[in-house]
Formats: C-alpha cells, structure tokens, sequence
C-alpha cells in the first residue's frame, strides 16, 4: 500500500498524519510554501521519511555550493534527493554519495522506458508526472522497477520561467501591487502566478484531487504527494484526514474547493493536433 | 579558426532547399512523428530521405527532431522509427527524453544531440549525459555568456546556440500551459502558444491590476547578430535559427544575413565590423522587437514584449526569381505578394549584394503589359538590367 507524502504548509512537521515529507532547501527549490536550510534539516526530529526536493534549474555558478550541499545532506538521515537538474545524478557519480535519488523532471517523467533508463544509471525513484492518466500510471508500475511516487493532491506548476514577470509587468506600466500572491484570469479562471527570486511560476487553475481513483492507485504506487501549497491549513488538514482514512469527502470538499479536478487522470492529452 | 555551423530550421523540402541556397550548413527538420511542432507539415520518410540526399550531395546535414517527451504509447514504436532514420542517414537526431536517446545510443548508429528542452545550463549535466554518448547539447536559452565560456573550458563537447528568432517564455520542457488550456500536449508538439494570449493579472484579492495594456508572457526576439564574433571566439560550434514555421522568405533573409556575418568574421578577424545594414534587414523580416537576451543577462520588463504581434515581414517578399535571361536581361519572377508598375524593390540573393530597381515594365506569360501583379504565384517577367539567379528573392525597398 502507497505511503503518503506530504508538502507541508508549516514548519511544525509533528502535526501531519502521514509517513513521510517533501521539503524544499533554501535556494535550491522552487514551488513550495518555503524552503529549509541545510541546518534547519539536519536539525528535524523525525521518524518519518524525508525527501529533500532540489528542484530548480542549475546555473554555472550554483555549482560550487551544490557540491557542498549534496555533500551534508548525504550526512543526514534523509531518504533521498528529488532533482530536476541532470547536474544532481553526475555530482552523485562524481562525489561518490550514497544517498538515493528520485528523478522528477516535472513534465518529462511520463513513460517506462525513461524510468528505466534512470533505474539502469542508479536512479531508483521515479517521481511521475501529473500529466498521465491513470492507465498509464498502472502501464509503468507493471514494467519498471522503479520506486514510484505520484502526485494525488494539489496545484500544479504548469509553467515555469526565469524571469519575473509579474515584476517585469508591473514595472514596464508603473503600478503598483500589494505584494501578495497574484492571479492571472482568462475564460472566467484564474491562475495562480507567482514571483520569487530566481523566476516565476504559473500554477493550474484546478487542483489535482484523485481522492476517487486513491484505491486503484495506492495499490500500484510506492508513495503518493498531497501538495499543501496555495491551500489553507485546516482544508489541507481536512484533505489529509481524508486520504489518511480514505474516507471519500470529495463532495464536502468541493464546497470549500470548488476548483478540484482530476485533470489528465482521465483525459489524454492530444499529441497530433491534426 | 573552426568554422562555426549554420543550423537553419526547415518546414520542408522548398525551404530545406532554400536554406542551403542561402548558406546554411544544416538544417533541423521534423519527421513523421515523434517531433515537437505537430501542428507544423514535417517530412515523410520519403521526403526526410530527398533531403538527406541533397544536402550530402552539397556536403551538408540534416538533423532531424525526435524531441518529445514520450508517453508510453510511443515506447513500442521508437525503434523501428530510430532505425528508419539510421537508414535515411540523418546526421544526427534531436532528443530531450533520454529514453528516446539511451535507445538510439544502444540500438542504432545515429548521433544524438540533446535538446533544449531539458534546458542544459550547467557543465555538470553536460558531463552526465556525454557519458550516455551524446554528442552535442542545444543550450538553454537561459544560459548567459559566462556560463558558455565556462562550460566550453570544462566539457570538451559541442555546443549550440540559438542566435536568432521567438523566445519561449518559460523554461523548455518545464511550459505546459497548452496542456492545461487546450488539452495540447506542449512536450508532444502540441504548443499552442499560450504564452502569446493576454491575461488579466489580478492581485491577492483577487482584483484587475490593469497597465495599458493586458498582461502577457510574451518575450521580444533573440537576435545574436552582434555578438556572433564574440559566440565565435568563445567556440560555441553551431549557430541555430529558430522557427521550422517560418517562411522561405524568412528563412532565405535571416540564413543570408547570418551567413555574410559569419564569413566576413571568419575570413577577415582583424578587419571585421559589425554591419549596421544586415541589422535593419533583420529587424523588418522580424515579427517583434529583437534583443540578445540572457547572453548578456538582459530578463527583466526590457525583455518582455506587450505590444501585440506586427507582422510585416511576410508583406515585404514580393516575389521570387524562377529564371534570369541574359540575352534579353529578363527576370521572370513568381509572385509572393502585391506590386505594381513604379515599385522600388529590392533583389537580394546567396551570391547577390542587395540590388535596388525600380519596376518599369511588367509583361504577364503571354508577354502583354501589366501594371499590377495580384495574383498568387502569378508568373511575371521584369526587364532587369543586372544578372539574377533562381532561388534570387524580390523585396519592399528597406528604408
């Protein structure tokens, strides 16, 4: 049966019912409700499962001190590294760190045969995408060994750039904004877009919520995320307490979040456009 | 020096055509399948392997994309197509999925270039996969120009760049805006172009921050015209034009202007100069304002673009030369777009400096006066007193 990973939105991890955590590190990740410092990490009294997200794309002179990371958090009881970055499985190889990887590259972790490849080159976790449907979810679980994490609850990054473009706009027209999290509307939906020091992202409108489908799933997956990020604490909670109970309040859940939807578990997405 | 390539895209075999007429030394095309412009015509297998054939015949290469991300469905039919392309004798493949790569490393022949989709910036991610036996990393366009000395120093590989045309917003491979507003898989060819639309941006309570215009993704242009000598020295090994979309006219313009850049650095370092004119060209065939980007770590609002999309370029091609006869120093040209009688145009070609005329007498194929020329592909004959070559283009006067 799948383990349930949580994003958390506080930084007191005691009070979520799950067995085990995403976290992000300061400076190395992106698309969390914040990020911990190395000490902050090796300082959490835990027994549940830590993977350390390293997320963002690298740039030359992120290197250096990435060297330095992955080099502490191999010291740390932690579980493994998430990565994005290619960087990340090379300084493996290169520093000889025994610390399991999880390959995660967002939209690109979509089929087997990839999974596979990762697997042969020493990469044992596949973090899947939220853009494959439910059979194809159960088609790589029957043909990898790979340890198979999925994404079951929250927004999705469905964009992500280096500039920051909700400053760049704000700016170039003069105005001025209160600094919060901002919006962007189109067809009567919004899109949650947000600025931060290395770029930006633009989150979907609908959140991913596979409360319906978490019994077929659980059963084929190794571990599934519930994302707490954009989502007030006590529904994250009431989401938490559902999947831990798997008791399905998916229609008390639409009343506090009209916007969840099982977007691509169902539907395909269309790759010849003619 | 090594000579540094000219990659131009080609939206078929005209344009694949073209773009070795006007200088490129290879092209990147999409196949039948697995390429990442679905929407775009592509090549057959038939038609991939007529342009591999010509452009060995004149010692140039073709690479063909196999650039999306794949779903499972694809698994089962990637070897048969690998090894159709290893037949055709493609020069290399284009990859961002490196299953799609370990199997063409493991089973085929072909050489792999990893796309920019994986959004390579750092040496350290070169390494892993030039381990995997990749020969050359498309670079993210994010990558600025310390980070290619840098790596250029630590990696003995082949780099390229894109120097010239749209600037996606996001990161590659990282965009799936498409999916999630038209159920168009963006990393399967599917990109809609979502980040061309105008949005409302809203603030935390939700209420319209309105500038005078929408907000919109959108980013000028890349045009690495002036730092082409710069990119050469550093030992960048292929120079990459955007858009397997784009017009032969735009491609006939862009390559040509490129290549005269490249050569007149390449032959005369001491004494080169950067050529104002070639930037005016360059700047009328463009549909936005064009900057050098990241190269030079230029992202903040000077890089955004708001101002809707203004195509003149293709306006501006007004004809192409069919055949030229010296005897009666006749031109007969093939219509692109409107002109008339009293036009001042402009012939440019691959073996051609830019020839100003103005139109004088018209004759239609059956040899009768015209004054104007409205038709599409209408046949027309120009009295011109300078010696022109097929493949020549006739343009708007560039003021």
């Amino acid at each position: 049966m799948a383990k349930l990973l949580v994003i958390p939105n506080d930084k007191n991890l005691d009070k979520y019912k799950c067995d085990g955590f995403i976290l992000g590190l300061q400076d190395y990740s992106i698309n969390f409700p914040f990020s911990f410092s190395l000490e902050e990490i090796r300082n959490i009294k835990t027994d549940k499962e830590l993977f350390i997200s390293i997320n963002k794309n690298i740039f030359e002179e992120e290197l250096a001190k990435l060297e330095i990371i992955l080099q502490e958090l191999d010291k740390i009881a932690i579980k493994a590294i998430i990565f994005y970055d290619l960087a990340i499985p090379n300084l493996k190889e290169k520093l000889s760190l025994k610390k399991e990887l999880v390959w995660h590259q967002e939209h690109m972790t979509n089929n087997y045969l990839t999974a596979n490849v990762f697997n042969s080159k020493g990469v044992k976790y596949t973090y899947l995408s939220s853009d494959i449907t439910l059979f194809e979810i159960e088609e790589i679980s029957k043909k990898t060994k790979s340890t198979l994490i999925v994404p079951i609850f929250g927004y999705v990054p469905i964009f992500t750039s280096r500039r920051n473009l909700v400053n760049n706009y704000l700016t170039f027209f003069g105005l001025k904004d209160n600094m919060g999290i901002n919006y962007l509307e189109k067809e009567d939906k919004i899109y949650p877009i947000i600025d931060y020091k290395d770029g930006c992202t633009v989150y979907s409108s609908n959140i991913l919520c596979g409360i319906d489908e978490y019994d077929e799933i659980r059963k084929i997956v190794d571990y599934v995320v519930l994302d707490s990020f954009l989502i007030t604490d006590d529904i994250f909670m009431f989401v938490l307490d559902m999947f831990n109970n798997n008791i399905n309040k998916k229609v008390e859940l639409q009343q506090k979040l009209p916007n969840i939807d099982t977007n691509f578990l169902h539907k395909t997405t269309i790759y010849k456009v003619k | 020096m090594n000579k540094v390539e000219l990659l131009a895209p080609a939206g078929d075999l005209e344009r694949l055509k073209i773009a070795f007429l006007y200088g490129a030394d290879a092209v990147y095309i999409g196949g039948p399948v697995f390429g990442l412009r679905a929407n775009a015509i592509n090549f057959s297998l038939d038609e991939l392997q007529e342009g591999v054939d010509y452009a060995h015949y004149l010692g140039k290469k073709v690479y063909v994309t196999v650039n999306i991300v794949m779903h499972n469905k694809e698994v089962g039919l990637l070897l048969d197509y690998l090894q159709e392309l290893e037949k055709i004798k493609v020069d290399a493949i284009i990859v961002s999925d490196l299953g799609i790569a370990n199997m063409a490393l493991e089973k085929t022949n072909l050489q792999v270039h990893l796309s920019t989709q994986q959004s390579t910036l750092n040496k350290e991610a070169i390494k892993y996969v030039k381990k995997m036996g990749i020969s050359r990393i498309v670079m993210a366009r994010e990558a600025k120009r310390e980070d290619l000395i840098d790596i250029k120093k630590n990696v003995d590989i082949e780099l390229e760049c894109f120097i010239h045309g749209a600037m996606c917003a996001g990161y590659s491979g990282r965009c799936v805006l498409s999916n999630y507003f038209t159920n168009r898989d963006a990393n399967r060819g599917g990109c809609s172009q979502i980040c061309r639309w105008d949005f409302t941006l809203l603030d935390s309570s939700k209420k319209a921050i309105r500038g005078d215009k929408d907000f919109t993704f959108c980013a000028k242009d890349l045009s690495m015209l002036r730092y082409i000598p710069d990119m050469i020295d550093i030992g960048i090994s292929s120079f990459k034009i955007e858009g397997r979309m784009r017009s032969s006219y735009y491609i006939a313009t862009v390559v040509g202007i490129y290549r005269r850049a490249i050569d007149e650095y390449c032959n005369e370092k001491r004494t080169y100069e950067y050529n104002k004119e070639y930037e005016k060209i360059l700047a009328r065939c463009a549909n936005r304002e064009s900057i050098s980007q990241f190269y030079d770590g230029v992202f903040d609002y000077n890089a955004s673009y708001y101002n809707g999309r203004d195509e003149v370029s293709n306006q501006d091609f007004l004809g192409m030369v069919v055949m030229y006869d010296d005897a009666e120093k006749m031109v007969t040209l093939e219509q692109r777009n409107y002109f008339k009688k009293g036009d001042i145009v402009e012939f440019f070609g691959p073996k051609i400096n830019t020839l100003t005329y103005n139109i004088d007498e018209i004759f239609d194929e059956d040899n009768n006066v015209i004054k104007i020329v409205n038709h599409p592909k209408q046949i027309v004959r120009l009295k011109v007193p300078f010696t022109l070559s097929k493949g020549d283009m006739m343009r708007k006067k560039i003021i």
